[in-house]
C-alpha cells in the first residue's frame, strides 16, 4: 500500500490528526454540557470549571434522587421505540420493495404519497390522532405510543432508493429461477440491505426516543412517560440554573449512546460485507 | 483516494474550527464553596390510602420549585387519608393549559389544574370550570378570601368573582449591586425613584477599561413584557380596554401604545445609546440575570421569586456582588403599584363529585398560614394569605431575606385598581410577543420611533384578540 | 402494452359491448402491470394503512379546518373561506407580509444547512474510509450526535450561545455584530442556528453517507487505479456518480427537515418576532391556538415543500443513477 516507511507513518499522522480534531469539535458540545452539569446550582456557569477539585458529581445522583422514576420512563421510551422500529422495517421494506422492484400504473404517485407523510408539519395530525387514540382509549398504552408511527415516509425512501443501487439481473435472474417475490424480498434483497436497514434502525429508534408532544399529549400519568416529556421536570423556572437539567439530559443520552455503539459494530459489518461485488 | 479524503477532510475542518476555539476561549473565574440553593425540607411521597378518592392535579412549574409542589401534595396526602392527590407534571405553565385545551374536546381533564396568569381568560373560556368564589361562599369561608393578600386576590378575581386559589405568586423588582453602588460614590440606601434617576446611576457605575472596552454596564436590560405590565400597572394605566378585562365585560382592544409605554421604551433607548446600559434582547433573562451576578451588570430587572438564586449565585460567583432590591421605577405622579405575576390552582367541574370535592379540600387546606409558610419560605414566592407573616416560619424567612420586605411593601403600596392589577385578555400570551417586538425594533433602532413600534404591535394585538372575541360563545 | 395486446383489446371492443368490456377486463388483468399493481397494493397496505389512518385522514381535516376560524375546543366557529391564506400570501391588502417573510427565512435556512449537512457528511464520511486502526471508534463518535435530541442540543447551544458563558463573545467581538450574543443581531441569528443544526443532523447525515460509500463496489476504484486514474478523479467518476441515489436522498430530506425545523428556534429564538415560517405555525397553533390559521400555514408549507420535492425528484432522479 505504501511504498515507503515515511509515507506510511506520514499517512498515519495525517490520518489521526485530522480523526480526531474532528471528533474533539463534534464533541465538544456535550463536554460544555458535562461542564455545566457538574458546576453546581448556579445561574453564572463558566464554559469550563475553574476548579476542578470542586466538581459537583453528586448531581447524577441527585437525578435519581429526585426522580427515581426515570428508570421507567427510560424502559416506556425503550419499548416505544423498539416497537415503532420492527414495525417500520416491515411497512417500509414491504412497501419500498414494491416501489423499487414491481411495474405498476401509478408508482410515482404512491412513492409520493408516502414522501408527503413527510411534508405535512406534524401540528395538523396531532390533535385528531390524539383524539382519535383518546376515543379508541389507547391512552397510557404502548400501542397508543407506537400504533401512529408504524409507517414512514422517510424509511420507505431510503430504502427505495437503497434497493434502487442494487443490480436489478440479481431479480431478474431469481424471478426467472422461480423464486417466490416475497421470498426474493425476504432471502435475499433485505440480507443485501443491511446497511440501510441498520440505518433505519438507528434512525426510527432514535427520533421515536426522541418525541415530545406525542407522549405529552397521549401519557397522563408519570408512570407512562416517556425520557424526553419526563426530563422537563428537571428545568427549573423562575432560576436560570442548568445543572441538573443538563445530568439529566446526560443521563438518558446515555443509553442511546450505548445503543449506537452496539449498533455501530451491526453497521460496520454489514457495510464491510461488501456483499455488492459480482 | 486518500489525497482527496484528506482535502475534503481539510475543508470540513476548517468549517469547524470555529467551533474548536470556542473550548480554548477563556472562561470566568469562579467560586464553588458558596451556599447552595435555599434547603428544601424533603417531604416523601406516600402510597395511596386504600379507598381513597384519587384527585388528578397537573402543574407546570418545574425544577427545585416543582420539587416544593410534590412535597407541599405529599404533606396533604399525608395529612389525611380520604382523598389522595395524584400530582402530573406537565412540562411547563405552557404545555399544561395546551394540554387542557386539547383535552376540551377530548374531556381528558384533570380536577385540579395550576394555571399562569396569562390564561386566566382562557380557563373561564373553557366553561369547564367552577369559580373557587362559589365554594368559598357554599362553605362559608369567606373570611379565608378577606385574608388573600389584596393584590394577589385581586389578580385572580374577574367581574367580581375570584375564580382559582392563588398558588405561587411574585412580582418584579429592579435588583443592584449594593458594592458597586459604594465604589461608584452611590449610596445604595438612598432609592432610585424615577427614570432620570436610573439613567443617572446607571451612568454612574459603568466602568471602562483603559482601552474603551465597557467592564461593567449600569443595567442590564432584556425585551420582557411583563416589566412593560407592571409599567403600566404603577402609573395606574390599563392595557386595554374596557377596564384592563377586569369588569363584567371581557376586554375588546388593547390600548398600550400610550404615552407611559412610550417613555418607558424612551428610558431603555436612552440607557442603551449612551453605551450605559447593555440590551440582551428578547429571552435575554438568563444572559442578563447571570452577568448581574458575575458583577459585569449593576443593575437588572428580575422577579423578586428569583432572589434566592441570584443572592447565592452572586456568592458562588465571588465577585462580591451585594444584592439589593428597589421598587420598579416610577414617575414623581405615579399613583399606582406593581402586579403580581404566577400561576393559581383551578378546579374543574369535570370527574365525580367526589373528585371535585376533593380538589376543592385541596385548595382549602393549601389556604392556611402553616402550608402557605412553609410554601412560601422554601420557594421565594409571597405567601398567599397575610396571616401567615406571623408564622415563625415566616418570620425566620424574612430576616434570611430581608430584601423579601421591600416586595412586599412594594403591591401594598396602593389601593387595588383595575388599572393596577393584571390584565386579562384571551389573546394574552400572543399580546406580550407583540410588545416584545416593539421593544426590541425600537430599542435595536429598527423602527425609528417608540409610538410607531407601539402602534404596529397594537394592531397586530388587537387583530388577533378580536378573531378570538367571535369565537367565543358568550 | 405491446402491439398484439393492444390489437386484440381493440379488435374485441368491436364485439357486443358488455362482452368486449369483460374481455378487455380480463385482459388487463391478465397483464403483468395489473398483476404487479395487486402485488404492489398487497405489500403497501400495512404501510397504506397507517399513513391513511395517521396522516391523510388528520390532513383533509386540515383542510376544512384552514377554511374556518376555530374555537378553544379546535372545532369550526366560523367560515373564514380562503382570508387565512390571503393573509399567509400577503393579499389581502393589509400590507403586512410577516408570513412571507418567514417563509423567505426558512428558504435562506434551508439554503445554510442543506449544502453544510451534505458537504460536512461527505468530509466525514471520507475521512471514516481511512484505513487505520480504531477507526471503528472514530465513526461511533461521528454518528454520536444522531443520539441527542434536537431539544437537548438546543439546551446546550442555547448555553453555548449566551453571552453568559463567554463561549462565542469572541466570535461576536471578531464579527463587531455589537450585541451581546449571536442570537440577538439578525446577521448572526439564522447562521447561528443554522451551525446548530448541522451539527445535530452530522451524525445522521454521516452515517447515511458512509453506507452508501461502503456499498461502492471496491473493485471500480482498484480498475481505476490500473488506469493511471488519480484520487480526485476516483472520488468525481466513481464515488459521487455511484453516491447520487444516496445523495438524492440527503438533499431531499434535508430540505424537507430544514424547512420544518422548529424545536431549534423555539430553544434558541425564544421571543424574538423574525422567524422561520415552521415556528410561525408552532406558535399559531400552541400560543394563539389559531388552529384554523396553522392549518391553512401548514397546508401551504405542504404545498411548498411537494413542488419542491418534485423539482429535485424530476431534475434529480434521472440523472441519478441506479444500477
Amino acid at each position: 500500500m505504501f511504498q515507503t516507511r515515511s509515507a506510511r507513518l506520514r499517512y498515519h499522522l495525517v490520518a489521526y490528526t485530522l480523526l480526531i480534531l474532528a471528533s474533539i469539535i463534534l464533541m465538544s458540545p456535550l463536554f460544555f454540557a458535562l461542564s455545566l452539569a457538574l458546576q453546581g446550582a448556579t445561574a453564572a456557569p463558566s464554559l469550563i470549571p475553574t476548579d476542578f477539585t470542586k466538581l459537583d458529581w453528586g448531581v447524577f445522583a441527585a437525578v435519581f434522587e429526585q426522580q427515581p422514576i426515570i428508570a421507567r420512563w427510560i424502559a416506556n421510551s425503550f419499548v416505544q421505540a423498539s416497537g415503532v422500529t420492527i414495525g417500520v422495517l416491515i411497512t417500509s421494506s414491504l412497501l419500498a420493495y414494491a416501489l423499487s422492484y414491481l411495474n405498476f400504473p401509478g408508482k410515482t404517485i404512491l412513492l409520493f404519497f408516502a414522501l408527503g407523510s413527510l411534508m405535512i408539519p406534524f401540528e395538523v395530525t396531532l390533535i385528531p390522532n390524539y383524539l382519535f387514540i383518546s376515543r379508541i382509549g389507547w391512552k397510557d398504552s404502548y400501542q397508543g405510543l407506537i400504533v401512529p408511527f408504524l409507517a414512514s415516509g422517510f424509511g420507505v425512501f431510503l430504502l427505495r432508493q437503497y434497493f434502487m443501487t442494487l443490480p436489478r439481473e440479481l431479480y431478474d435472474a431469481a424471478v426467472v429461477d422461480g423464486c417466490g417475490r416475497l421470498r426474493y424480498l425476504w432471502s435475499i434483497l433485505l440480507p443485501l440491505s443491511r446497511p440501510a436497514l441498520a440505518t433505519l434502525a438507528v434512525y426510527t429508534f432514535l427520533s421515536t426516543w426522541n418525541q415530545f408532544y406525542w407522549p405529552l399529549l397521549v401519557t397522563n400519568s408519570n408512570e407512562w412517560r416517556t425520557t424526553q416529556v419526563g426530563i422537563t421536570i428537571f428545568r427549573n423556572f423562575e432560576y436560570a440554573v442548568f445543572n441538573i437539567q443538563m445530568a439529566a439530559t446526560l443521563i438518558v443520552m446515555l443509553p442511546t449512546l450505548i445503543l449506537l455503539v452496539l449498533g455501530q459494530r451491526q453497521l460496520v459489518r454489514g457495510l464491510t460485507a461488501g456483499a455488492l461485488k459480482g | 483516494m486518500k489525497k482527496v479524503n484528506i482535502v475534503l477532510s481539510l475543508i470540513l475542518v476548517s468549517m469547524f474550527v470555529a467551533m474548536s476555539l470556542l473550548v480554548t476561549s477563556t472562561a470566568m473565574l469562579q467560586d464553588a464553596t458558596a451556599t447552595p440553593l435555599p434547603t428544601i425540607t424533603s417531604v416523601p411521597p406516600v402510597q395511596k390510602p386504600e379507598g381513597a378518592i384519587e384527585v388528578t392535579f397537573w402543574y407546570g412549574l418545574g425544577g427545585l420549585l416543582g420539587n416544593v409542589v410534590q412535597e407541599t401534595v405529599n404533606m396533604y396526602n399525608q395529612s389525611q387519608d380520604t382523598y389522595y392527590i395524584n400530582a402530573v407534571f406537565q412540562s411547563s405553565y405552557d404545555d399544561t393549559i395546551n394540554k387542557i385545551n386539547a383535552g376540551l374536546a377530548s374531556g381528558d381533564l384533570p380536577n385540579l389544574a395550576q394555571v399562569f396568569e396569562a390564561g386566566t381568560q382562557r380557563m373561564i373560556d373553557t366553561g369547564s370550570i367552577t369559580p373557587v368564589q362559589e365554594l368559598f361562599e357554599r362553605d362559608g369561608l369567606t373570611a379565608v378570601i378577606e385574608d388573600m393578600e389584596p393584590a394577589v386576590r385581586a389578580n385572580y378575581t374577574v367581574g367580581g368573582t375570584l375564580y382559582s386559589a392563588p398558588f405561587n405568586s411574585s412580582t418584579a423588582m429592579l435588583y443592584i449591586n449594593r458594592a458597586a453602588f459604594i465604589e461608584a460614590g452611590l449610596n445604595p440606601d438612598e432609592p432610585l425613584v424615577t427614570y432620570d434617576d436610573i439613567i443617572a446611576a446607571a451612568r454612574a457605575l459603568t466602568v471602562k477599561d483603559a482601552s474603551g472596552n465597557t467592564t461593567r454596564y449600569g443595567i442590564g436590560l432584556y425585551a420582557e413584557t411583563w416589566f412593560f405590565e407592571q409599567i403600566h400597572a404603577v402609573h395606574d394605566t390599563v392595557m386595554g380596554t374596557p377596564a384592563n378585562g377586569r369588569g363584567a365585560e371581557r376586554m375588546s382592544a388593547y390600548t398600550y401604545n400610550d404615552p407611559i409605554a412610550v417613555q418607558y421604551l424612551e428610558f431603555q433607548k436612552a440607557m442603551v445609546d449612551e453605551g450605559t446600559a447593555i440590551w440582551y434582547g428578547p429571552g435575554g433573562s438568563t444572559p442578563a440575570t447571570a452577568a448581574y451576578a458575575n458583577g459585569e451588570v449593576a443593575m437588572v430587572f428580575s422577579s423578586i421569586a428569583s432572589l434566592r438564586t441570584l443572592v447565592s449565585s452572586a456568592e458562588r460567583a465571588g465577585m462580591g456582588v451585594d444584592v439589593g432590591v428597589l421598587y420598579m421605577p416610577r414617575n414623581p405622579d405615579a399613583t399606582g403599584k406593581t402586579i403580581v405575576g404566577g400561576a393559581s390552582l383551578w378546579i374543574t367541574n369535570v370527574g365525580t363529585p367526589e373528585q371535585q370535592e376533593g380538589a376543592w379540600d385541596f385548595v382549602k387546606w393549601a389556604l392556611t398560614p402553616e402550608v402557605q409558610a412553609f410554601w412560601s419560605s422554601n420557594t421565594g414566592y409571597y405567601p398567599v394569605l397575610q396571616s401567615a407573616y406571623e408564622t415563625d416560619t415566616m418570620k425566620a424567612a424574612l430576616e434570611l431575606y430581608p430584601q423579601f420586605q421591600v416586595a412586599i411593601d412594594q403591591i401594598r403600596l396602593a389601593d387595588i385598581t383595575d388599572a393596577n392589577t393584571a390584565h386579562v385578555s384571551g389573546t394574552f400570551v400572543s399580546m406580550r410577543q407583540d410588545v416584545i417586538k416593539a421593544m426590541d425594533d425600537f430599542i435595536t433602532g429598527k423602527v425609528a420611533s417608540a409610538q410607531e413600534a407601539l402602534d404596529a404591535a397594537v394592531a397586530v394585538s388587537n387583530e388577533l384578540l378580536e378573531e378570538y372575541n367571535s369565537t367565543v360563545s358568550e | 402494452m405491446n402491439i398484439d395486446e393492444s390489437i386484440r383489446t381493440t379488435m374485441s371492443l368491436t364485439h357486443t359491448p358488455s362482452e368486449g368490456r369483460y374481455e378487455a377486463l380480463k385482459v388487463w388483468l391478465a397483464r403483468p402491470r395489473t398483476r404487479d399493481l395487486g402485488r404492489a397494493l398487497l405489500y403497501s397496505s400495512p404501510a397504506l394503512l397507517i399513513f391513511i389512518l395517521f396522516t391523510y385522514w388528520p390532513f383533509f381535516h386540515a383542510i376544512y379546518l384552514s377554511l374556518n376560524v376555530t374555537n378553544n375546543q379546535g372545532d369550526a366557529a366560523r367560515f373564514n373561506g380562503i382570508d387565512y391564506y390571503l393573509r399567509i400570501l400577503a393579499l389581502d391588502g393589509s400590507g403586512r407580509t410577516e408570513y412571507v417573510e418567514s417563509i423567505f427565512l426558512s428558504f435562506q435556512f434551508a439554503l445554510m444547512v442543506v449544502p453544510a449537512a451534505i458537504v460536512v457528511a461527505l468530509g466525514l464520511a471520507l475521512l471514516a474510509t481511512l484505513r487505520v486502526r480504531y477507526i471503528e471508534v472514530f465513526r461511533t463518535i461521528f454518528t454520536s450526535s444522531i443520539a441527542i435530541s434536537l431539544a437537548s442540543s438546543g439546551v446546550i447551544w442555547a448555553l453555548i450561545y449566551s453571552p453568559s458563558t463567554k463561549a462565542t463573545t469572541w466570535l461576536v467581538e471578531l464579527l463587531q455584530i455589537g450585541t451581546p450574543s449571536l442570537l440577538n443581531s439578525d446577521s448572526t441569528a439564522l447562521p447561528a442556528v443554522a451551525l446548530m443544526t448541522v451539527w445535530s443532523g452530522i451524525g445522521f447525515n454521516f452515517i447515511i453517507t458512509l453506507a452508501g460509500i461502503q456499498a461502492i463496489p471496491q473493485d471500480l476504484y482498484e480498475s481505476a487505479a490500473i488506469d493511471g486514474a488519480s484520487g480526485w478523479q476516483g472520488f468525481r467518476f466513481i464515488t459521487l456518480p455511484m453516491l447520487s441515489p444516496i445523495l438524492l436522498f440527503l438533499v431531499v430530506i434535508n430540505t424537507i427537515g430544514s424547512l420544518q425545523a422548529f424545536t431549534q428556534f423555539q430553544l434558541l429564538f425564544m421571543d424574538r418576532a423574525q422567524t422561520v415560517f415552521v415556528h410561525q405555525i408552532y406558535r399559531a397553533f400552541w400560543n394563539d391556538n389559531r388552529y384554523g390559521l396553522a392549518a391553512a400555514m401548514s397546508l401551504v408549507l405542504f404545498a411548498i415543500l411537494l413542488i419542491l420535492t418534485i423539482i429535485q425528484y424530476r431534475v434529480f432522479d434521472r440523472k441519478v443513477h441506479y444500477q
